[in-house]
C-alpha cells in the first residue's frame, strides 16, 4: 500500500500534475462538515462550493475548498492559505470528521494533498497512517533542507543557533526511522516541528495491526534527546509482544494442526503495532509541578487515539496505553475527561490523578495495571491527586521487581528507580508486553497467586 | 597535584580490568561485524535445522549499554520456521551445534514448546524455541559501541 501511495506521490510530483481524478469512493461512511453541506443526501455538494476557496477559509471550510479543487489546483491554493492550513494542523477538527473528509475524496486528490500540504496530512488525525507516513517523511526531508539552506546561505548567530537545534533534533528523527527495509516497518505519524518538536514513530502497520500500543512519556523526554530511545524501546516491545505470540501459539499443541501450522500461521497470525508517542511537550524540573503540560497531553493523546478508532472504523484494534510517570497523568486524565475508551492501561512510576479509581478510568472491564518499582521517589506521592497503586483505586498490581519467569523459567532482571521499567529483559518490559497483547491473566504481581499463572490461563 | 591525579587515574584503570569493566572490554568487534558475526550462527542454525523459515531480522540497531555507561548497540533476530521433522531430533541437533561453538545452552519446557536459551562469550543471545506448532530462533547480536 505505501509503495503504492509513493509511486503515486512521484508520478504525480514527476510530471507536474496529479494523476487522473478516479471516481469517488464507494461506500463511504455518512457523515457532515458542517450544517450548509450535507454530504449524506448531496455528496457532490463540496463540489458545489468553490466558493469556500475564495474565503479565506478555516477548519472544516478549508477541508471543504481542499476537496472542491481539481487535484492539479491543489499546489497552488495550498500555497494561498498556507497560514490558514497551519492554523487547521494546530486545530484540527474532529478525528471522525476527518476520516469522513479524507475517504470521500478520490485517491487522486488524496495523493496530490499528500504531496502539497504533507504538514496537514501528516498530523490531521483520521487519515490513514500509509499516507500520513509518507506526508511525515515528506515533511521531514523538507524541513530539513530547508534549514540546512538556511545555515548554508547564511544567517543571524542566533537564527544559526535554532536552525541547527532545530536541524539537530529531525536528523534524531530521521535516524530513529531505523534503515529502509526495517522489520517491523517504522511509520513517521506525527510530526510538529512548530516549537519544541514533537513525532510519534509506529512500528508496525497502524492501519492493519490487531494490537496497538501507546508508549506516553513522562518528564524530560524531548525529540532530539529521547526520540531515538524511546523507538529502541518500542523496537523491545514490539518483539516481546511477537515472541509471547509465537510462543503461546507454539506451546498450545492442543488448538493446530502440525500439518497445516504453516498455512495457518501465514493468514491468521495476529499483528502487532507499538507506538513511540512524544505527542507532547513534555515538564522539565521547573514546570513538573504544573499540570498545563498534562492538558496539552491529554488532548493530544485523546486525538490521537481518537484517530486510530476513526481510520479504523470497521476493524478495530485492541488499544492499550502504556504511560510512565508524568505521562500517566496526562495519560489518566484524558481517560477520565475524555470520551473514548481503550482496552487495558499500563501505568508505570506514576504521581497519579485525580481520578479516585479504576472506575472512573474509560478502560474496558477496569483493565489497568501499575507498576512501581524499588526507590521510585514519584510513586506513591499521589502528586496530582489519587495514588493509582492504592488497594482503594481498583488496579491490579504489575510487578516489576524481577526473578523467575513463571512461564518460560527465564530470568527477568528487577526495575530499580524511576527509569528502568523499559529496560531490556526486565519483568516490567515482560508484564507491559503481556498487558498489549491482553493477556493480562499472564502479568505477574509478584505474589504467591504468580505460581498458578500457567499457560491453561492464556487466552 | 598532577601526580596525584595521575594516580588516581592508573588505580582506576587498574581496579577497571581488575573487575573486568575494562575500556575496550569485549570482541573488539565493530557493532556491524558483531551483527554479521550473530548472524551468521543463526544462519547456520537455521541452514541445520531445515525447513522453511521466514526471516524478520531488523536491520536497524537497537541501543544498548556497555559497562562504564558507554552507548552501544546491538542487532536483533527474529525468524519463524516451519519443522521439517520431530522437534525432539531439531533440538538435539541445535543443543549440539551450540555447545561446539562454546555456548552455555540451557533447555526449558513451556506447554508443549521447548526452548533452548544460549549466552556467547560477548553476551550475544541467542533462543531456540519448538514444539509440533512451529519453531522460532531469536536473539541479540553482542552490543558494541557505536
Amino acid at each position: 500500500m505505501l509503495l503504492g501511495i509513493a509511486a503515486l506521490v512521484s508520478a504525480s510530483v514527476a510530471i507536474g500534475m496529479p494523476t487522473e481524478v478516479s471516481g469517488m469512493h464507494e461506500n463511504r461512511p455518512p457523515y457532515v462538515l458542517s450544517q450548509s453541506i450535507d454530504l449524506v443526501h448531496d455528496p457532490l455538494a463540496l463540489l458545489r462550493r468553490t466558493d469556500l476557496a475564495a474565503a479565506a477559509p478555516a477548519g472544516s471550510g478549508l477541508l471543504n475548498g481542499l476537496a472542491s479543487l481539481a487535484p492539479g489546483e491543489i499546489p497552488a491554493y495550498a500555497a494561498q492559505n498556507a497560514s490558514a492550513l497551519t492554523k487547521l494542523v494546530a486545530n484540527p477538527p474532529a478525528p471522525r470528521l476527518v476520516t469522513g473528509w479524507w475517504d470521500m475524496l478520490p485517491t487522486s486528490s488524496q495523493v496530490a494533498l499528500t504531496s502539497a500540504v504533507p504538514e496537514m496530512v501528516g498530523n490531521l488525525n483520521g487519515i490513514p497512517y500509509s499516507f500520513r507516513n509518507l506526508a511525515n517523511r515528506t515533511f521531514l526531508g523538507q524541513t530539513m533542507d530547508g534549514l540546512k539552506t538556511q545555515l548554508e546561505t547564511g544567517v543571524g548567530r542566533s537564527q544559526a543557533t535554532e536552525a541547527q537545534t532545530r536541524l539537530a533534533a529531525l536528523t534524531e528523527i530521521e535516524e530513529a526511522l531505523g534503515e529502509g527495509d526495517a522489520r517491523p516497518g517504522r511509520e513517521l505519524v506525527s510530526l510538529s516541528v512548530s516549537g519544541e518538536p514533537t513525532a510519534a514513530i509506529a512500528l508496525g502497520d497502524l492501519d492493519e495491526a490487531d494490537y496497538v500500543s501507546y508508549l506516553v512519556p513522562g518528564m524530560f523526554f524531548g525529540v532530539q534527546a529521547q526520540i531515538g530511545e524511546w523507538s529502541d524501546i518500542a523496537a523491545r516491545l514490539y518483539t516481546e509482544q511477537v515472541s509471547w505470540q509465537q510462543l503461546l501459539s507454539e506451546a498450545d499443541a492442543t488448538t493446530a494442526d502440525p500439518a497445516t501450522t504453516a498455512d495457518v500461521a501465514e493468514h491468521t497470525e495476529p499483528t502487532v503495532a507499538t507506538v513511540a508517542w512524544i505527542g507532547y511537550q513534555t515538564p522539565h524540573l521547573l514546570n513538573v509541578g504544573s499540570l498545563d503540560l498534562a492538558y496539552q497531553g491529554r488532548d493530544a493523546l485523546t486525538s490521537t487515539i481518537e484517530g486510530l478508532k476513526a481510520t479504523r472504523s470497521g476493524d478495530q484494534p485492541y488499544v492499550s496505553i502504556l504511560a510512565h510517570s508524568y505521562g500517566s497523568t496526562a495519560a489518566l486524565m484524558a481517560l477520565t475527561e475524555k470520551d473514548f475508551m481503550v482496552d487495558a492501561l499500563a501505568l508505570i512510576g506514576s504521581p497519579g490523578s485525580p481520578a479516585k479509581s479504576v472506575d472512573e478510568l474509560h478502560v474496558r472491564n477496569a483493565n489497568v495495571f501499575v507498576g512501581e518499582a524499588g526507590w521510585d521517589p514519584i510513586t506513591n506521592t499521589s502528586f496530582f491527586g489519587s495514588d493509582p497503586g492504592a488497594a482503594s483505586y481498583g488496579a491490579k498490581d504489575m510487578s516489576v521487581s524481577g526473578g523467575t519467569d513463571v512461564i518460560t523459567n527465564d530470568t527477568l532482571l528487577p526495575s530499580t528507580g524511576h527509569n528502568e521499567y523499559f529496560a531490556e529483559g526486565t519483568e516490567s518490559l515482560r508484564n507491559l508486553a503481556l498487558i498489549a497483547i491482553d493477556q493480562g491473566a499472564l502479568v505477574t504481581d509478584g505474589t504467591t497467586r504468580d505460581q498458578a499463572r500457567t499457560l491453561a490461563l492464556a487466552r | 597535584m598532577k601526580a596525584r591525579t595521575l594516580a588516581g587515574v592508573i588505580l582506576t584503570l587498574a581496579a577497571l580490568s581488575l573487575s573486568g569493566c575494562a575500556v575496550g572490554a569485549g570482541s573488539g568487534r565493530s557493532a556491524q561485524e558483531a551483527g554479521d558475526d550473530f548472524r551468521q550462527v543463526l544462519n547456520d542454525t537455521q541452514h541445520a535445522v531445515g525447513g522453511e523459515w521466514e526471516v524478520r531480522d531488523d536491520p536497524t540497531p537497537r541501543g544498548c549499554s556497555i559497562p562504564l555507561w558507554v552507548e552501544g548497540e546491538r542487532y536483533p533476530a527474529l525468524r519463524i520456521g516451519t519443522l521439517p521433522t520431530t522437534a525432539a531430533q531439531l533440538l538435539a541437533l541445535v543443543e549440539e551445534y551450540w555447545s561446539g561453538l562454546g555456548y552455555a545452552v540451557e533447555s526449558t519446557d513451556v506447554g508443549e514448546a521447548t526452548e533452548l536459551q544460549a549466552i556467547g562469550e560477548h553476551d550475544e543471545t541467542f533462543i531456540f524455541r519448538v514444539s509440533d506448532n512451529g519453531m522460532t530462533l531469536q536473539g541479540e547480536s553482542e552490543c558494541r559501541p557505536h
